[in-house]
């Protein structure tokens, strides 16, 4: 070839070279998608079926001996006990009825959950759940948690967990997290640990009676418990294997998340049980983040999402999760909720244009939220590479992960820009600047503790009715009140 | 090698030709492209300042809303389970008749084009609208989803809006959402559709939908009627957090202004709550406005044989709220509804 002529060919090669796709970024291996649910459903469900039960005895009969232990007086009284012991399995869906019936007093009510849980056996515990969960009375509720606690199978953990999310009623809290407490499941202390610190509240000493066996048992306080479920170190308190019908429960759980239920209660209501589970859950939710429905794999990543740090046994695997383009973003943010550093790099290398919008935002907040280091100049150069107000959200998404790395003076003036506009992305804004003031006033940042009480001056009183024009208000003044300490606060980095 | 070389000038010079004589000079950018409804905004001004000012815009930023789903320092929601439908990935990636997915960018846009527009790529890329435009960057694709009640339905469902709808008196006349929440702009369709979406936050709506009427009746008592006269779904309908009271009072009588009771209230009393309970309100009945309810309501000796004031207030929260304290008042106590709630019909009974 004539030297001109391969001049001219190097320059286009490299100009055509320059015009290929961005290098791919490295691969994940990602779940194989398949019936996870189905499988886990068709192995497990039979572990949940109960022997049938005998032929009833007569209710009238049952009823009779609650009536005499309701009302009876003496040695008189224990008679039924003997009675209803030797009617054993036949006396339990008599029991349950009466139990539920408010037509019967509620001394009998109350002493057919007695007897229940008395007869010791699997059906009557049943009784006593449903009791706990769907009495009209919270009396009734309170009863079936007290016996329920007493003797509670772990597969009702996840109905038990779902009940806070519903119960009014003090008594009925408290037993119900005692008889989680008993299975290792410390989702209720917080409540346990309000309901000792009200003062002659008729709950306070079954309450601190309950913290003080806890404390026994696992030599932690309270708030020690606390702390603990809520970290990554939450593996380190007692963790039962969990029975095959408790597994199979948690299946049937995860089986109302499918994209056959459009009605959200049922959803709802099992996000919320399966975020209440201990550490040893996550582990047994993960293979959900590859089921064939991308519901199921979605919501199982907002359960991990929801249970925070103590999900850190999900963490390869919400990993993985990230080579799903359904599941990545929320993948990405539990990753950044639950906390995985080791997760670091790979959503650093999401925050590239060569990945979908969604993702890279989502892996922006993720960082924010991992709060490491490393992240760091990737997120000022992804802050400066997105003036494009088409960016805007992956920009306040950038912001405010600088603004977790102590890296906020950077963003600060952007972010005040972002709020004095006012509209939709101010409310996020807000957010990014208060939480950039509170951080330099707990670092000791000159100024910055003037600027925050400036700041708060306009806090809305506890309690007020939100009201968007109000908020919107507020925004603006604090915009204006604080132009004054940005430009002193973030100087240019 | 030169013959190589030719051979290469001649193609590179054929594909330039080809590509400056192509039909579409400027291929259409692919739906997957766009990452925020301010994109939109530049060929569809009207359009844009319209969905800009709806509630569908306001949908995560509402203060009411983000109130009712706990809202956390973070500035997300912390009730998630309220994100699906308030920042919604596109509706045409999940279905009809499919619950919507969450999405994590751009929730400060609520309910936006994006989501009711973007096709996603694995079904042919572009936006769903009423035309084909290849030439236009967004790709426009017709898509007669749009127009149905099921593509709303896939949120306003959640609130069984649209199982309400089916079969009503309205959808017996051939209405759909459209017809009401948005209309074609000063009744033409060649001016397209109103994006404003109206709805429970536009008095004027409301005051269409549902009619009341008082008169004296027998055994010194007053009957009331509320009537849903819209018909094409409950009253009110969707928001669980929305509620309608009716209240009465005694007519103000020697003043012009409202009658203060000795509290300093207006002398309201409540007399009925049309109400669709949240999902932790297990205890709570549903007694919403029926699509074809007349709901009849008697006033029991009123205080005077004078005349007698009704009124049907409008709340788009459920519970009336000390302005003071901001603690939620019994609605049974509430004697100025004005503070919290909007009027939208008042009768008098003389």
């Amino acid at each position: 070839m004539a030297k001109p002529a391969r001049r001219m060919l190097l320059p286009a090669l490299l100009a055509l070279a320059s015009c290929a796709k961005a290098p791919e970024p490295a691969t994940l291996a990602p779940f194989e998608l398949g019936p996870v649910l189905q499988s886990n459903l068709a192995a497990l469900e039979p572990a949940l079926e109960l022997d049938p039960l005998p032929e009833p005895a007569k209710a009238s009969d049952v009823r009779g001996l609650a009536t005499t232990r309701a009302t009876g007086s003496g040695a008189y009284r224990d008679f039924p006990l003997e009675d209803v012991k030797q009617l054993g399995a036949k006396a339990i869906a008599p029991l349950g009825a009466l139990m539920l019936d408010a037509s019967a007093s509620g001394g009998e009510r109350t002493v057919a959950a007695e007897l229940l849980a008395r007869l010791d056996h699997p059906a009557a515990r049943e009784r006593l759940l449903a009791g706990a969960m769907h009495g009209l009375e919270p009396w009734m509720r309170s009863w079936s948690a007290y016996y329920l606690a007493q003797n509670t199978p772990d597969h009702h953990l996840p109905d038990l967990v779902l009940r806070f999310k519903y119960e009014k009623d003090p008594t009925a809290y408290c037993w119900i997290a005692i008889a989680l407490a008993r299975l290792d499941n410390f989702t209720g202390v917080p409540g346990l640990i309000d309901l000792a610190s009200r003062v002659g509240d008729p709950n306070q000493a079954e309450a601190e009676k309950a913290l003080l066996a806890l404390e026994e048992r696992l030599g932690k306080t309270p708030d020690e418990i606390v702390q603990l479920w809520h970290s990554h170190r939450a593996t380190e308190l007692p963790q039962r294997q969990p029975s095959d019908k408790l597994r199979a429960r948690i299946w049937q759980t995860v089986s109302k998340l499918t994209g056959e239920h459009f009605q959200l209660r049922g959803v709802d209501d099992a996000r919320f049980a399966l975020t209440g589970l201990g550490a040893w859950a996550a582990a047994e939710l993960a293979p959900a983040l590859g089921d064939e429905d991308v519901y199921v794999r979605l919501h199982t990543a907002q359960v991990l999402e929801r249970m925070g740090p103590r999900a850190i046994l999900a963490g390869p695997d919400l990993q993985r999760a990230l080579a799903e383009p359904q599941l990545a973003p929320a993948a990405a943010e539990a990753l950044g909720r639950v906390g995985v550093p080791g997760a670091e790099p790979l959503l650093r290398e999401r925050l590239g244009p060569a990945f979908d919008y969604e993702l890279r935002v989502a892996s922006a907040r993720a960082l924010g939220r991992l709060g490491l280091p490393a992240s760091g100049p990737a997120l000022a150069e992804l802050f400066a590479a997105t003036a494009d107000p088409a960016l805007q959200d992956l920009r306040l998404a950038t912001s405010t992960a600088l603004v977790l790395l102590d890296d906020g003076d950077r963003a600060a003036p952007y972010l005040h820009g972002v709020l004095s506009a006012g509209g939709p992305p101010s409310a996020a804004a807000a957010t990014a600047l208060e939480t950039w003031l509170v951080r330099g006033k707990d670092q000791g940042r000159a100024g910055f503790s003037t600027a925050l009480a400036a700041w708060r001056q306009h806090d809305p009183p506890p309690g007020t009715i939100p009201d968007s024009e109000k908020a919107a208000r507020r925004r603006a003044a604090r915009a204006e009140e604080i132009a004054e300490h940005v430009g002193d606060l973030a100087p240019a980095p | 090698m030169r013959k190589l070389l030719g051979i290469v000038l001649v193609g590179l010079a054929l594909w330039l030709g080809a590509a400056l004589l192509s039909e579409n000079p400027l291929p259409a950018a692919q739906a997957g492209t766009f990452t925020s409804s301010t994109q939109c905004q530049e060929c569809h001004p009207q359009v844009y300042a319209e969905w800009s000012e709806s509630q569908h815009a306001q949908a995560w930023i509402n203060e009411d809303v983000r109130a009712q789903a706990g809202e956390l320092p973070s500035g997300d929601f912390a009730n998630k389970d309220c994100v699906a439908c308030h920042s919604p990935r596109p509706i045409f990636g999940t279905g009809l008749g499919k619950r919507v997915l969450p999405r994590s960018s751009r929730r400060s846009e609520g309910v936006d084009c994006l989501a009711c527009h973007q096709i996603p790529a694995d079904q042919g890329g572009g936006m769903a609208g009423t035309l084909s435009n290849k030439s236009a960057a967004c790709n426009p694709q017709p898509r007669l989803e749009l127009q149905r009640v099921e593509y709303c339905g896939v949120c306003h469902n959640q609130h069984k809006t649209v199982d309400q709808f089916v079969g009503s008196p309205a959808d017996e006349r051939g209405e759909d959402c459209l017809s009401c929440h948005m209309p074609f702009r000063q009744g033409d369709p060649n001016l397209g559709r109103i994006h404003s979406m109206h709805g429970g936050h536009s008095l004027d709506l409301v005051k269409t939908a549902v009619a009341l009427r008082a008169e004296r009746s027998g055994n010194n008592t007053v009957r009331v009627e509320v009537e849903n006269v819209f018909g094409g779904h409950s009253f009110p309908t969707d928001e669980r957090s929305r509620a309608a009271d009716v209240f009465w009072r005694p007519a103000p009588t020697g003043a012009d202004g409202p009658l203060l009771d000795a509290k300093g209230g207006n002398g309201w009393r409540h007399l009925d709550r049309m109400r669709s309970p949240y999902r932790n309100e297990t205890d709570i009945p549903d007694t919403l406005l029926l699509r074809d309810e007349t709901r009849i309501l008697t006033i029991d000796n009123p205080d005077a044989a004078g005349p007698v004031q009704v009124a049907l207030y409008y709340k788009l929260a459920p519970y009336y709220r000390d302005p003071e304290t901001g603690e939620a008042l019994a609605t049974e106590t509430v004697d100025t509804p004005d503070m919290d709630a909007n009027l939208v019909h008042q009768v008098s009974v003389e």
